[in-house]
C-alpha cells in the first residue's frame, strides 16, 4: 500500500459490531484498486471509477470506505456490484461523525470475492488543453499539435488509470498527487491555415495622420477550420492556450505569438490572434455627411430625416506579398447603400464585411486598394 | 482509621444511632477526611430539607420502629442492589430513617456539620453510569399513597434533589407484604420526597422518528415500560445535552388507561432540563407508556442520481434520502419516517429546547406558567395542563407497517421499512425509490433574458404513471445526472442541479447546465422603420420597426437535439412572420414568442423571422394585425 494512498477501502466482516456501529473496526484487508478510470469529459467535475474486489461473506457485510486529504462529493459515491448484481444488495450507507468516510451495509447471498465498481466525483483533478502550431515559411500550413495537461492536486495517487476525454481514445496513465503530466494527443501535420488581417472600423483609428507619428497595428490572426479537409473534424477542439511558431527557412523557428482558443465544434473555425501588422495601412475618412428629406413639425423643427454619407478608405500593402484584408464597417439603424465600389457581405443589420485582396508592394510603391461607399441612413429622429 | 466511613456509618453518626465509642471514632475520621465530610454534608443537606417539615409530622410509633428496622437492614438491601446501586439503597433507607427520626421531638436533631457549602459534588447514586444515555427516564414509587397510617404521605415535602443529572423519582409505596391495597390518597404529593431512590430505569422499547425536512423538527415517539407502584408515582425525565422541546413532552399509558393517569408534568425550580410526571396508578407492575416529544437536530434531505441511457431517451432515477442526527441523542432501531411538506411553526424547536424555562421565564409572563403556580399545591386542575391536554390529541397516527408512502393532509409521509439506527452525529443514506426506463425529453433552451448567450440543456419528464413515477411527490433535492459512456456500464458525469418539490402529476425539468455542443446564434439581419404618423402639430406620434432576425443553431453533438428559442420584443405590440427554416413558433406571452425545431446530429440549421413592433399610435394597428393574423 502506497504510503500516500489516502482512499482506503476495507471489508468488515460482520463479526461483533456493536449497535450504533461506533465500534467500527477499521478494515481488515485492503483490496487493491483495479481498473481505475479518470473521466475528464466534463470541465466542471471529474468522475473517478475504480474497481475493487471485496471479500463478502454470506449475510450482512459492512464495508468501510474512507478518504483523507481528498475532496469527494459524498452524495456522488456509487457502488455497483459487477459479478453478482442480483445477489449482492447495497442496503444502506452511513456517514460516521467527523470523518470523511462512509460505511456500506451490503447483503450478500453467498461468500463472494465480488468485484465492485466505485464511482465518485473528485475535486482538484482536471485537465487543460494546449496547442502548438508551427507554420511553414509561406504561412499556408501549420503543424498542429495538441497536448493534454493532466493536473492532479486531488490528494490521491493514481498508479495506473484509464484516462478518458469526451473524444479520442482512452489511454493508460498513472498520475500522482501534485503531479502534472503533459501528453501529446493530437498531431496533425499540414493543416491548411489562412492568415487574415482585420481592420474593424469600430475598433481602430481611421486616420493615421492624426496619431502623431504612431503606427496603427492591423490585427493578424491564423484561421484553422476544424473539418476533414484540414485533417481535423473528428471532434470538437477544446479551448486552451495556443502558441504559434513559424519556420524561418534556416532550420529554425521563430515565435509568432500566442492566444487563447475557444471551443471549436466540428465545422467551425478556430481563429488565433498572434499580433499586429504594421505593413498594412488603412486610412479612412468620411467625405460627406449631409441631412436630406427633412420632415418638420408645425414649429419648423426637424422631426425626421435621412442622411447622405460617403466613406472612403485607402488600403496600402507594404508587404512584398499579396494579402487579403478583412475590413469591417458599421452603419447603425436603418440604411440603404447607394453605391459601393467593392463587394461586401452583410454580416448583420449594421455590419458589413469586405474581403479586400491587396497586391504586393512593387518598386513603384505599395499595393493600393480604395473603398468608396455612399449610403443613406433613413428615418433618423434627431435627438433620439 | 484509614478507610473511609461507610454510608451506614455516616448515617449512624448523623443520627446518633451508634455507640459513643463508634461515634468518637467517626468524628476523628471526619476531622481528617475531606471526602467523608463532603459526603456527610451532602446527606446533611438532604435531611435538612426534611427537617423543615418536622413540626407537621406525626409519626406513629409503629412506623418509626419499622423504618428504623429497615434502616438496620440496609446493608443487606444494598448488597441485593449491588450491581447497579452501590449504596443508593442505603441512602434511601437513611432518608426514611431520617424522616422518622425527625418526627420525634428532641431526637435526631443534630445539625450536620457544615464543612463546606461550596460546590456540591455530584450525587453518588448509580446514575453516573446511566447518565450517558440522555434523555434519562427513571422511576420510583411515590412517597405518598402508601399505607393509610403512613405519616409520610401527608408531609408536604419540599426537598428537591440538587442533582445536576441522574436520578429520578422517589417514593414510598405499599410496603412489601401488605395485603389488600387500600384506597389511594386523593391528594397527590406535591413533589417527590427525594431523588435518591432509583428503583426502575425503563429501557426504550420502540422508537419512532418522524423527521420533517422543511423545518428543524422531529417528532419522537417512544415506548417505555414503566414499573409502577399502586398509588402516586413520580417519573423523572431528563434531557440535558439534547435539543428536546420540553413544551412538547407528552406521556400516556398504552394499557390500563382508566387506571393509570398521568396527572402532572412539573418542571421543578432551580433544575434545568428536567421534568417530572406525577402518575396515579391503580395497578402495580409494568405498564407500557408512550412518550412523545419534539426535538430538533435531526434532519433529512433528498437527493437523486439519474443515469441516462445511451440514446438519452430514458433515464434511471434513484432517489435517496440522507438522514443526519445532530440531536445529541442516539436513536437505535428507530422506525424512521420522513415527512415532506411545509409545517407552520410559531417558534423554532431549537430555541424552545434551549430556553431556561420551558414556557419562558419570569420576564416573559406566560399564562400557563402563572396558572401552574396558582393552582399548586393542590388540585387536579394542574393535571389538565399535562402534555396531553396542552398539545391536543397526537396529530400523527402511527400508520400500519406495510404502508410505505402515503399522503396525509398537506404532507407526504415516507416510512422507511424496518428500523434504522442513527447514532448521534451520524448520517445515513437510504434509498427511497429506484425507477428505470423513465422516458425523458431532452430540450435545449435559449433565452437571452434568462441565460445570456448560453444554451441550457434540460431534461424533462413528469411525475406520473406514464413516466413510471407518480406514486409520491418528489421532495426537493439535488439531482446528479450521469450518462452511460459505454456498454460496460461506465459512467460520465453530465451535471448536477437542485430541483424543487414536484407534486404528483407535475412535470420535472432538470437543468443540466450549458449545452456545450449546441450553439444558438441570433443575428439581426435587417432593420427598418416604416409608417411614421404625425400628429396635428407635425410631431411623430407613431411608427413601426421591422427587424429581420436570423437564428443559427449549430449542433455539434452526436445526437439530434430539440431546441427551444425564446425571443422577447420589448413590447406587447408586435406581429411576426416566419421567413425561412423549419421552426414552428407560438406566442409565449404578451411580449415573447417561442420557436421550436429539431437539429440533426452534427448539423447547423437556420431559421429567419421578421418581427414588426408598433409604437405610438401605430399600436392600434398591431391590435388589428393580431386579429388578422391570429397572433
Amino acid at each position: 500500500m502506497n504510503a500516500r494512498r489516502s482512499v482506503v477501502t476495507g471489508v468488515l466482516a460482520l463479526l461483533c459490531l456493536a449497535a450504533g456501529a461506533q465500534a467500527r473496526i477499521k478494515l481488515v484487508a485492503l483490496p487493491e484498486r483495479a481498473a481505475t478510470v479518470i473521466r475528464l469529459d466534463n470541465p466542471n467535475a471529474t468522475l473517478i471509477e475504480e474497481e475493487r474486489v471485496l471479500t463478502l461473506q454470506k449475510g450482512l457485510n459492512k464495508v468501510d470506505f474512507s478518504w483523507k486529504g481528498v475532496q469527494i462529493d459524498e452524495d456522488s459515491i456509487r457502488l455497483v456490484s459487477l459479478d453478482h448484481p442480483g445477489d449482492v444488495t447495497l442496503l444502506s450507507i452511513s456517514y460516521p461523525p467527523g470523518e470523511a468516510a462512509l460505511v456500506w451495509e451490503i447483503s450478500s447471498a453467498g461468500d463472494f470475492a465480488e468485484t465492485v465498481r466505485i464511482s465518485y466525483l473528485l475535486s482538484n483533478i482536471d485537465r487543460l488543453i494546449t496547442y502548438k502550431a508551427v507554420a511553414n515559411k509561406a504561412e499556408t500550413f501549420v503543424d498542429l499539435k495538441s497536448y493534454l495537461v493532466l493536473r492532479n492536486f486531488s490528494g490521491e495517487d493514481f498508479e495506473k488509470a484509464r484516462v478518458l476525454l469526451d473524444y479520442g481514445e482512452a489511454f493508460e496513465q498513472g498520475i500522482d498527487h501534485e503531479e502534472t503530466k503533459q501528453m501529446l494527443f493530437l498531431n496533425e501535420p499540414n493543416v491548411p491555415v489562412r492568415k487574415i488581417w482585420t481592420f474593424d472600423a469600430a475598433k481602430l483609428p481611421w486616420d493615421p495622420e492624426q496619431l502623431n507619428n504612431q503606427n496603427v497595428g492591423i490585427p493578424v490572426s491564423y484561421e484553422v477550420v476544424n473539418s476533414d479537409k484540414s485533417g481535423l473534424g473528428r471532434f470538437a477542439l477544446w479551448g486552451g492556450k495556443a502558441r504559434l511558431f513559424q519556420q524561418d527557412g534556416h532550420g529554425s523557428t521563430i515565435f509568432l505569438g500566442e492566444d487563447n482558443a475557444s471551443l471549436v465544434p466540428v465545422g467551425e473555425k478556430m481563429e488565433l490572434y498572434i499580433g499586429d501588422s504594421r505593413d498594412i495601412v488603412v486610412t479612412q475618412r468620411k467625405m460627406q455627411d449631409a441631412q436630406i428629406n427633412l420632415r418638420k413639425n408645425n414649429d419648423g423643427v426637424v422631426v425626421l430625416l435621412d442622411t447622405d454619407e460617403i466613406i472612403k478608405a485607402k488600403i496600402e500593402n507594404f508587404k512584398d506579398s499579396p494579402a487579403v484584408l478583412t475590413m469591417v464597417q458599421h452603419i447603425p439603424g436603418q440604411w440603404d447603400m447607394a453605391e459601393c465600389n467593392l463587394k461586401y457581405v452583410k454580416k448583420d443589420a449594421s455590419t458589413l464585411k469586405f474581403e479586400i485582396e491587396l497586391p504586393a508592394r512593387t518598386e513603384k510603391g505599395p499595393g493600393v486598394k480604395e473603398l468608396t461607399m455612399r449610403y443613406h441612413r433613413r428615418n433618423v429622429r434627431p435627438g433620439q | 482509621m484509614n478507610t473511609h466511613l461507610t454510608d451506614q456509618q455516616l448515617i449512624d453518626y448523623q443520627f446518633d444511632l451508634t455507640s459513643e465509642a463508634d461515634a468518637g471514632e467517626a468524628r476523628t475520621h471526619l476531622e481528617k477526611c475531606e471526602a467523608c465530610r463532603r459526603r456527610l454534608h451532602t446527606l446533611g443537606r438532604k435531611f435538612n430539607a426534611l427537617e423543615l417539615l418536622r413540626d407537621d409530622v406525626k409519626a406513629s410509633r409503629t412506623l418509626l420502629s419499622e423504618t428504623i428496622h429497615n434502616a438496620q437492614q440496609a446493608g443487606r438491601w444494598r448488597r441485593l442492589l449491588l450491581h447497579r446501586l452501590p449504596w443508593a439503597g442505603a441512602v434511601a433507607a437513611a432518608v426514611i430513617v431520617g424522616i422518622a427520626l425527625l418526627a420525634v421531638p428532641d431526637r435526631g436533631r443534630k445539625d450536620a456539620p457544615t464543612f463546606s457549602t461550596a460546590s456540591q459534588p455530584a450525587p453518588e447514586t448509580a446514575t453516573t453510569g446511566l447518565a450517558e444515555e440522555v434523555p434519562l427516564l427513571a422511576m420510583a414509587p411515590s412517597p405518598a399513597g402508601g399505607k393509610a397510617e403512613d405519616p409520610v404521605r401527608s408531609v408536604p415535602v419540599r426537598a428537591y434533589p440538587e442533582t445536576p443529572y441522574g436520578v429520578t423519582t422517589s417514593a414510598l409505596a405499599d410496603a412489601p407484604g401488605t395485603g389488600q391495597p387500600d384506597a389511594i390518597d386523593d391528594q397527590p404529593p406535591f413533589a417527590p420526597a427525594s431523588a435518591i431512590e432509583l428503583v426502575v430505569l425503563p429501557r426504550r422499547e420502540d422508537v419512532q422518528l418522524t423527521i420533517y425536512n422543511a423545518a428543524d423538527l422531529t417528532l419522537v415517539r417512544e415506548k417505555r415500560n414503566l414499573t409502577l407502584k399502586r398509588g402516586w408515582n413520580w417519573l423523572q425525565f431528563m434531557w440535558a445535552g439534547t435539543l428536546i422541546d420540553p413544551t412538547s413532552l407528552n406521556l400516556e399509558p398504552l394499557e390500563h388507561k382508566g387506571e393509570v393517569e398521568v396527572q402532572q408534568l412539573v418542571f421543578p425550580p432551580r433544575l434545568r432540563e428536567l421534568g417530572r410526571w406525577l402518575i396515579r396508578s391503580e395497578v402495580a407492575g409494568q405498564v407500557p407508556f408512550e412518550l412523545t416529544y419534539m426535538t430538533s437536530g435531526l434532519a433529512w434531505r433528498a437527493f437523486y442520481m439519474g443515469t441516462l441511457s445511451q440514446d438519452e431517451k430514458t433515464i434511471r432515477l434513484e432517489a435517496y434520502v440522507r438522514v443526519s442526527n445532530n440531536s445529541g441523542e442516539d436513536y437505535e432501531d428507530a422506525e424512521t419516517r420522513l415527512l415532506v411538506g411545509r409545517v407552520h411553526l410559531l417558534e423554532r424547536i431549537r430555541e424552545l429546547a434551549q430556553r431556561p424555562y420551558p414556557y419562558g421565564g419570569h420576564d416573559v409572563p406566560n399564562y400557563l406558567d402563572r396558572l401552574r403556580r396558582l393552582k399548586l399545591p393542590g388540585g387536579r386542575s394542574v393535571a389538565d395542563l399535562s402534555g396531553k391536554d396542552l398539545h391536543g390529541p397526537v396529530a400523527y397516527a402511527m400508520p400500519p407497517k406495510e404502508i410505505q408512502k402515503e399522503g396525509l393532509s398537506e404532507y407526504f409521509l415516507y416510512t422507511i421499512e424496518g428500523t434504522e439506527t442513527i447514532p448521534n452525529e451520524w448520517g445515513k443514506r437510504l434509498m427511497s425509490f429506484d425507477a428505470d426506463d423513465i422516458p425523458v425529453t431532452s430540450l435545449c433552451k435559449y433565452d437571452e433574458e434568462r441565460w445570456g448567450s448560453q444554451t441550457i440543456r434540460f431534461l424533462s419528464f413528469a411525475n406520473d404513471a406514464e413516466h413510471k413515477l407518480g406514486e409520491t411527490p418528489l421532495p426537493d433535492g439535488m439531482v446528479r445526472v450521469y450518462g452511460r459512456a459505454d456498454e460496460q456500464g461506465h459512467l460520465s458525469y453530465v451535471g448536477g442541479m437542485g430541483v424543487k418539490y414536484i407534486p404528483v402529476g407535475e412535470e420535472v425539468e432538470l437543468n443540466l447546465g450549458p449545452a456545450r455542443l449546441v450553439e444558438v446564434k441570433p443575428v439581426l439581419m435587417d432593420y427598418r422603420t416604416a409608417n411614421h404618423t404625425f400628429d396635428t402639430k407635425g410631431e411623430v406620434n407613431g411608427w413601426e420597426e421591422v427587424r429581420t432576425w436570423k437564428i443559427e443553431i449549430a449542433n455539434a453533438s452526436a445526437l439530434p437535439v430539440q431546441v427551444e428559442v425564446t425571443r422577447g420584443f420589448g413590447t406587447p405590440y408586435w406581429t411576426l412572420k416566419l421567413m425561412s427554416g423549419g421552426a414552428t413558433y407560438r406566442k409565449h406571452d404578451a411580449s415573447h414568442a417561442r420557436f421550436e425545431l429539431t437539429v440533426p446530429a452534427r448539423r447547423t440549421q437556420v431559421f429567419e423571422y421578421e418581427v414588426t413592433t408598433y409604437h405610438g399610435v401605430r399600436q392600434e394597428a398591431a391590435s388589428d394585425d393580431n386579429i388578422r393574423t391570429g397572433n
